[in-house]
């Protein structure tokens, strides 16, 4: 018995019971944040969130589909539907399991926790570095461009600045969230540098303004009540800090190299090495959208492309093919291989149409060529990898001369607004405004004309009232509720403390 | 009283008597030699290598090739003769010098070694639910991995090779249901007390006896690794005194057992015309793709081992290689298994150490499934190969554009995918006798794997044309250490026996991966062999990775079994457990275990019932985990981001949250109850085995969707949920039929089970879920067909009913909510994808030297979604695709649309394999034995179900759904020869 109780005695002993893990290809969170390096790389997660911005399954799917710019039609020989995602965007038969809204949403309210994690990270820090108060700045005000977001398409959101509050968040109402949003931007915006190229891709003065702008413009859709002169002063703002100035080519703006565009006044910046979003989901591939099968020999192109989304014949049909240089937004006629020999397929050149069989019909689907194409942004000869380069132009200052005009006429100054407007039109190759011109209608379709495909319409389709009328492949609604897209049903699974948007089944 | 028991009786008494007495008279007798022979009593033939053993001590011989012994005995003492399937004869030593012994077969082998994890009981004696098959059972065939030898073979095993006749698949093995949502699902696999080995890296030659423990209180020894069973393998050892080379070979052909029901060229056209579609679908040729992608398979297995020594050094080695090829052309798994087992006995008898080296080394060339569904669908009327239309880009490839249409010989002609396998096992058992009845035991063991996998698609492969050629290689490395160690305590009191274990154990495992992609190469020469020249890693493109792993798992462990008069049994267990993968406020768990049995047989009111020669009732209860959770899960740590922040001009990295943490991550915990009897009736010829079993798992963790804000990302791993599983199993085996002069004989064994599941719960007051949707079709339908909701069975179908179709061929389904229109809210159950009864049925005759066996499998009420009907049965994708025949049965009008009408019942008997052995009778000095066999396996399928098999995957939370990319059964023909020198 002696011997027993020895040897397990022994065996206890030299016995091991240490559980740590040991970690090899990650950092440990308590071995970060050590130098000033290491709090710029957590916080510049804050912008490669953002490459999932453009994704069609993102919120500019969302956003652009739902609107007269783009749709997905189902097409013969390719039957791309998604289970009926882009058909519902675009007829705004859209309901609270929309899997679209559903991605739009998460992307806005990562993009919420990703500022407060990091704000928590920085408020924890005991290094003290020059740039940290101007960084913190800077991730405030990215995160009030996420609620503006959210608010911009949800209304009523669940609100939190806390990272340490674990408990679920209260929904808040669209206009408690609007005064923070503005506080955060005045309070911050200061602390940011003036020009967009010393800072590029990044929260700067004129970005935080030109928010500021967009949400005074909208004020009156949202809350009932005017705020043009704040619009104006807010335009101002960003205007007089010269640093900013509209390009002479409008698509320079939209080149594989558009950095050096003094127009665009916040951008997402792509990269096909560096920023490649690193997954599915966060590429920037309109290329791979809109172009079709074979177009890829017209381009150079060696990704495969999906001949998916294209534009609606009646907002093509707002442009002046003939003296409009926007017009080459679109790609539409017979096509061409680089070479100049029509571009084949089956034997067929294919010719790309402006009328559109129908949105969904399988005893009538879409021709494989209808639908005019997106090409506003230049395609790289050689394209690979799924990712383009060109940077994603998510405000430019066009839209500040315009949003500006569009605040005077609204304010029955539309003599002041001419040159603004003008200004912009100068390099269009169309004639100039005069005041009278400047009918509501026209600044809408101006609008569209100028930002296709931009992310502007929605916005500018409710400001202007024209969200719910009947258009294309889409009948007038029966009332407003679709102005705010509903709340997902899986958001409100997780958070009780959420109301749905009015109109949508709870 | 029947004289079988009177004799067991008899024995046991004397042996209980003699036991008594050896306590009481201690050693103090006189030693001297007794020798004698031991004989085959049904043959008249000397019986070499049974074991003879004075009972209660380490003293033991073995008999020679002519059945000859001799052993030094002491007055009193117990000689204990055992062989392998024959009954163990015990008998006393009083003043014969001369002891001559009559084996006899046994039939009812109450006595033989039922393995239990650190160490055996006999069959009598166990409490849990423990099955075994040995060496005698195994069927033959071309079974290249010894889990295809369980298929069939035990109640509540199910045992799916759910990639059809592919070469490379792998099985899927359940037990008992499913009892977990996100976790492992495969039992463990114990080798020669090697824990967590692959099954597959041995060949089935190379086994003896295969034991599975299926309840828990059986596993419960095994922990946090046991819900899901413990297969224990004991492979053959060293046999002394004998000096055997073995060599067996087999040669199988297979034919592809059934091919999608597509439209032939002729048919097509036929179609188009009826469908008034435009001609110019008809692209004019008339092309087979299924068979110009498939190929008629040949396998071919060489096996040699040899085994000999003396009694103190002895040994075994075997080598085995085989080449299996697939049913699509290219696919291939080549393998070479070698093994080598020394046992030395030193110190008197008192040490035994056993050595074990297992190198096992596979080369597999995969079939992309891809293929298979892209032949499946592809238009009939085009050409192979190019035309003058096809654009350069394509090569020699015939092209049509279409989203996700690719040629299939293309993309099989093109692309290369291949991976090299090697591993390597080493232990040392070492089993020091202490005192009597002390042992202490420590097993040493170390593996080391290495994977390489490598594919490149050529520059016309059609996904990705403008790569020019896309290279990858992916290195797995794997390294496990593990010690085992444990004293083992037995003695009889009186009528009491006790046997007692207590050890610790240690394992570590570390995993190391390297991957590399380039693409942009100049010419296809190179495939993956020199992946820096593409010209992709110039321009940023390639990628690179590697990472490194590890975890631990530290235990203690004991268990007492206790008997009184072998009529009242217990078995006690306990594990303390830790992993280095759980949370750290959970890093050691419990796992009890307890079950009792009483032998009725052996009670005096029993004595004159005859026909029982026992019986045994069991109720046990015990707890095990499941830790098959992946490493880190519940730490907080930061990994380098994908995509780099543009700063100041530069680019520099971005390091992100691996994920949200839990630190109260922990273990599935699975409690189970086990009730049932082990009944031998009529002359030992009829055996029947029941059990009962309720097995309740909580703390499921699975992946649940939680707020962002507060989170961080939307998903959270966490324990929450309840599953029930519920079920029977039957196994009757008996002998109808023998004839005294045992020319002939039959054999028949059957196995019944049943099982019901239930999802208790999955959400909490933090974790909520209404509901998951899964089963999800993409390619243009994007819809979910499974759901699984709180309170429902897992495994159900979810859409709308389908009620047949109107005059106009369009279908109509049931409108639940009345209002127009077929939505979501109109979705009800429409099946369950697992059976409600599994069976088998094996029998085997003998007849003087043949032998003829067969075995049947079946599978009863289970439902299986046929996605191929729901794409391609009906015009939808007429003209740039092909469809089903069965499409031209009605007049079809609508496109795809997933209900009810593609649910088919599953049911399914399968003639699974068929052997007729002949062994020659030669009388020569060299070799022994030569047998001689041939087998058909999966020679036909009884069924309604209107796709290739019903036989399909039941893992995972999506079982059932027969994907269009299934790789077909093949019907296998084997001859194989069997040496003995």
């Amino acid at each position: 018995m002696k011997k027993i109780l020895i040897i397990v005695f022994t065996l206890s002993i030299f016995s091991c019971t240490n559980l740590d893990e040991t970690i090899y290809s990650s950092v440990p969170s308590d071995k970060f944040f050590t130098t000033e390096e290491e709090f710029l790389m957590s916080a510049g997660r804050v912008y490669s969130h953002l490459l999932g911005y453009t994704h069609y399954y993102n919120i500019w799917g969302t956003i652009t589909v739902s609107t007269d710019e783009a749709l997905s039609p189902f097409r013969q020989f390719n039957q791309w539907d998604d289970g009926g995602v882009w058909r519902d965007l675009h007829a705004h038969t859209f309901t609270p399991d929309h899997d679209n809204i559903y991605q739009t949403w998460s992307f806005l309210f990562t993009g919420i926790s990703l500022c407060n994690q990091i704000l928590y990270e920085f408020s924890q820090a005991t290094l003290d570095f020059p740039v940290k108060e101007n960084m913190i700045a800077e991730i405030k005000v990215m995160r009030a461009w996420f609620y503006f977001n959210a608010i911009d398409l949800f209304g009523n959101v669940p609100f939190t600045t806390d990272f340490t509050d674990i408990s679920v968040p209260p929904q808040k109402s669209r206009a408690e969230i609007f005064s923070f949003i503005e506080e955060e931007l005045k309070e911050n915006a200061g602390l940011l540098p003036d020009s967009p190229s010393s800072s590029y891709g990044r929260a700067t003065k004129p970005f935080a303004y030109t928010v500021l702008a967009k949400m005074y413009l909208n004020h009156e859709k949202w809350f009932g009540t005017p705020k043009w002169q704040e619009t104006v002063n807010a335009c101002d703002s960003v205007i007089n800090l010269g640093t900013l100035q509209l390009e002479g080519d409008y698509f320079t703006n939209f080149k594989v190299n558009n950095q050096p565009s003094k127009e665009n006044i916040f951008v997402i910046v792509y990269d096909k090495v560096y920023a490649n979003g690193g997954n599915w989901a966060r590429r920037f591939r309109f290329h791979q959208l809109t172009l079709h099968w074979e177009s890829i020999r017209t381009f150079g192109i060696l990704d495969e492309t999906w001949n998916g989304f294209c534009t609606s014949q009646s907002f093509f049909e707002t442009f002046d093919l003939a003296n409009d240089y926007r017009s080459n937004t679109w790609l539409y006629g017979p096509q061409y291989e680089a070479t100049g020999a029509p571009l084949l397929w089956y034997g067929w050149q294919v010719d790309f149409t402006p009328q559109i069989n129908s949105l969904f019909d399988m005893s009538n689907p879409a021709g494989h060529n209808q639908g005019v194409r997106f090409a506003k942004y230049e395609y790289e000869n050689g394209l690979q990898g799924e990712c383009m380069s060109n940077d994603y132009v998510v405000y430019r200052y066009a839209d500040i001369l315009m949003m500006k005009g569009e605040a005077l006429v609204r304010q029955g100054n539309a003599n002041l607004a001419v040159p603004l407007f003008n200004e912009v039109r100068s390099r269009t190759g169309l004639l100039d405004y005069v005041a009278s011109d400047l009918t509501l209608d026209e600044i809408y379709d101006e609008r569209g004309r100028e930002f296709a495909w931009e992310g502007s319409r929605r916005q500018d389709m409710i400001r202007f009232g024209k969200w719910t009328a009947a258009r294309d492949f889409k009948p007038t609604e029966a009332d407003n509720h679709t102005e705010l897209f509903p709340i997902p049903a899986r958001a409100r699974t997780n958070n009780s403390n959420l109301n749905q948007n009015p109109g949508y089944p709870n | 009283m029947n004289t079988h028991v009177k004799r067991n009786f008899a024995v046991i008494l004397f042996t209980v008597i003699m036991l008594v007495s050896s306590v009481y008279v201690g050693y103090a007798q006189q030693k001297r030699t007794v020798s004698g022979k031991v004989v085959e009593a049904a043959s008249n033939t000397p019986l070499s290598g049974t074991t003879i053993n004075v009972k209660g001590t380490n003293s033991a011989v073995i008999s020679d090739v002519d059945g000859n012994f001799s052993i030094t005995v002491t007055s009193g003492d117990v000689l204990v003769f055992y062989f392998m399937g024959y009954a163990t004869q015990e008998i006393a030593v009083s003043n014969q010098s001369q002891i001559d012994v009559f084996m006899v077969e046994e039939i009812s082998r109450l006595d033989d070694l039922v393995v239990i994890g650190y160490g055996t009981t006999t069959k009598k004696e166990v409490t849990g639910s423990v099955s075994s098959i040995n060496s005698d059972d195994f069927k033959s065939g071309n079974i290249t991995d010894p889990v295809q030898l369980l298929q069939g073979q035990i109640a509540g095993l199910n045992i799916i090779r759910a990639d059809g006749g592919d070469p490379n698949g792998s099985f899927q093995i359940q037990l008992r249901g499913r009892t977990t949502m996100s976790g492992g699902t495969s039992p463990l696999i114990v080798i020669d007390g090697v824990v967590g080995g692959s099954l597959s890296d041995l060949s089935p030659n190379e086994i003896q006896t295969i034991d599975v423990l299926k309840d828990g209180s059986a596993a419960a020894i095994y922990g946090t690794r046991a819900t899901n069973g413990v297969i224990l393998v004991t492979t053959k050892k060293a046999t002394s005194g004998t000096n055997k080379l073995e060599f067996s070979s087999y040669l199988a052909l297979q034919t592809v057992d059934k091919k999608p029901d597509m439209l032939t060229a002729d048919e097509f056209r036929a179609a188009l015309d009826k469908y008034g579609l435009s001609n110019s679908s008809d692209h004019g040729a008339s092309t087979d793709w299924f068979d110009e992608v498939t190929q008629s398979p040949v396998t071919q297995n060489y096996e040699l081992s040899s085994s000999g020594g003396t009694r103190a050094l002895s040994y075994r080695a075997g080598i085995s290689w085989t080449k299996d090829q697939g049913l699509v052309k290219k696919s291939s798994k080549e393998g070479l298994r070698t093994r080598v087992n020394v046992s030395q006995m030193l110190i008197n008898d008192r040490l035994k150490l056993d050595y074990n080296a297992t190198y096992s080394t596979s080369r597999s060339v995969y079939a992309d499934t891809y293929i298979l569904r892209q032949a499946m669908f592809h238009n009939p009327t085009e050409p192979v190969y190019a035309d003058e239309n096809t654009p350069a880009q394509y090569g020699n490839y015939y092209y049509v554009g279409a989203m996700e249409y690719y040629n299939p010989v293309a993309m099989l002609e093109q692309f290369d995918d291949s991976s090299l396998r090697k591993q390597f096992t080493g232990s040392i058992n070492a089993s020091l006798s202490i005192i009597d009845g002390l042992k202490f035991n420590t097993l040493l063991s170390f593996t080391e794997s290495s994977d390489r996998y490598g594919h490149y698609y050529g520059k016309y492969y059609p996904i990705g044309i403008g790569n020019n050629g896309y290279a990858e290689t992916y290195n797995n490395h794997g390294k496990y250490k593990s010690l085992e160690s444990y004293l083992d305590y037995s003695a009889s009191f009186n009528d009491h026996r006790i046997q007692a274990i207590f050890g610790y154990s240690y394992s570590e495992q570390w995993g190391e991966s390297y991957d590399a992609m380039n693409y942009k190469f100049d010419n296809d020469w190179f495939s993956f062999y020199n992946i820096g020249a593409g010209a992709a890693l110039k321009d940023g493109l390639a990628s690179m990775s590697s990472s490194k792993s590890s975890s631990k798992l530290i235990s203690f462990f004991g268990r007492v079994m206790y008997n009184y008069k072998e009529k009242y049994l217990l078995t006690a267990s306990l594990r303390h457990e830790g992993s280095s993968r759980f949370g750290s406020n959970h890093k050691w768990g419990l796992f009890p275990g307890l079950s009792v049995g009483w032998r009725l047989a052996n009670e005096p009111f029993m004595k004159n019932v005859e026909w029982v020669n026992d019986i045994k009732l069991r109720a046990g209860f015990g707890v095990t985990g499941n830790q098959e959770i992946g490493n880190y899960q519940s730490l907080a740590i930061l990994r380098k981001g994908s995509s780099n922040f543009y700063y100041n001009g530069k680019w520099i990295s971005t390091y992100e949250p691996g994920r949200n943490p839990n630190p109260d991550l922990r273990w599935e915990k699975k409690q189970e109850f086990n009730i049932g009897f082990d009944a031998v009736v009529f002359d030992n010829r009829l055996n029947v085995s029941f059990d009962f079993y309720n097995r309740r798992t909580t703390d499921l963790l699975y992946t649940y969707s939680v707020p962002v804000p507060p989170n961080l990302y939307s998903s959270k791993f966490a324990n929450v949920g309840i599953i029930d599983n519920k079920g029977i199993e039957l196994t009757v085996s008996g002998t109808p039929y023998v004839t005294k002069t045992k020319d002939f004989s039959w054999n028949v064994t059957g196995t019944l089970s049943h099982n019901t599941n239930k999802l208790v719960r999955f959400s909490s007051d933090i974790y909520a879920m209404d509901a998951l949707n899964l089963g999800y079709f993409g390619d243009d339908l994007k819809i979910y067909t499974m759901r699984i909701e709180e309170g429902w069975s897992l495994g159900n179908f979810y859409g709308p009913k389908f009620l047949g179709f109107d005059g106009n061929g369009g279908a109509k389904y049931e409108d639940l909510d009345g209002i127009d229109g077929i939505t979501e809210a109109d979705y009800q159950i429409i099946g369950n994808a697992y059976p409600d009864f599994l069976f088998s049925l094996q029998n085997t005759f003998t007849y003087k030297n043949f032998d003829f066996s067969f075995l049947l499998r079946g599978s009863v009420g289970n439902d299986v979604l046929n996605q191929t009907r729901v794409y391609y049965e009906g015009p939808a994708y007429l003209g740039t695709k092909n469809i089903l025949k069965s499409s031209l049965d009605n007049d079809y009008t609508e496109g795809a649309y997933y209900s009810s009408r593609f649910i088919e019942d599953g049911s399914y008997l399968k003639l699974d394999n068929v052997t007729l052995g002949y062994n020659l009778a030669i009388k020569s000095p060299y070799i022994s034995k030569l047998r001689i066999y041939l087998t058909g396996q999966n020679l036909f399928t009884i069924t309604g179900y209107k796709g290739i098999d019903p036989e399909i995957s039941l893992s995972g939370l999506q079982p059932g759904i027969d994907w269009y990319d299934f790789y077909p059964r093949t019907k296998t023909f084997v001859l194989g020869v069997k040496v003995t020198f």
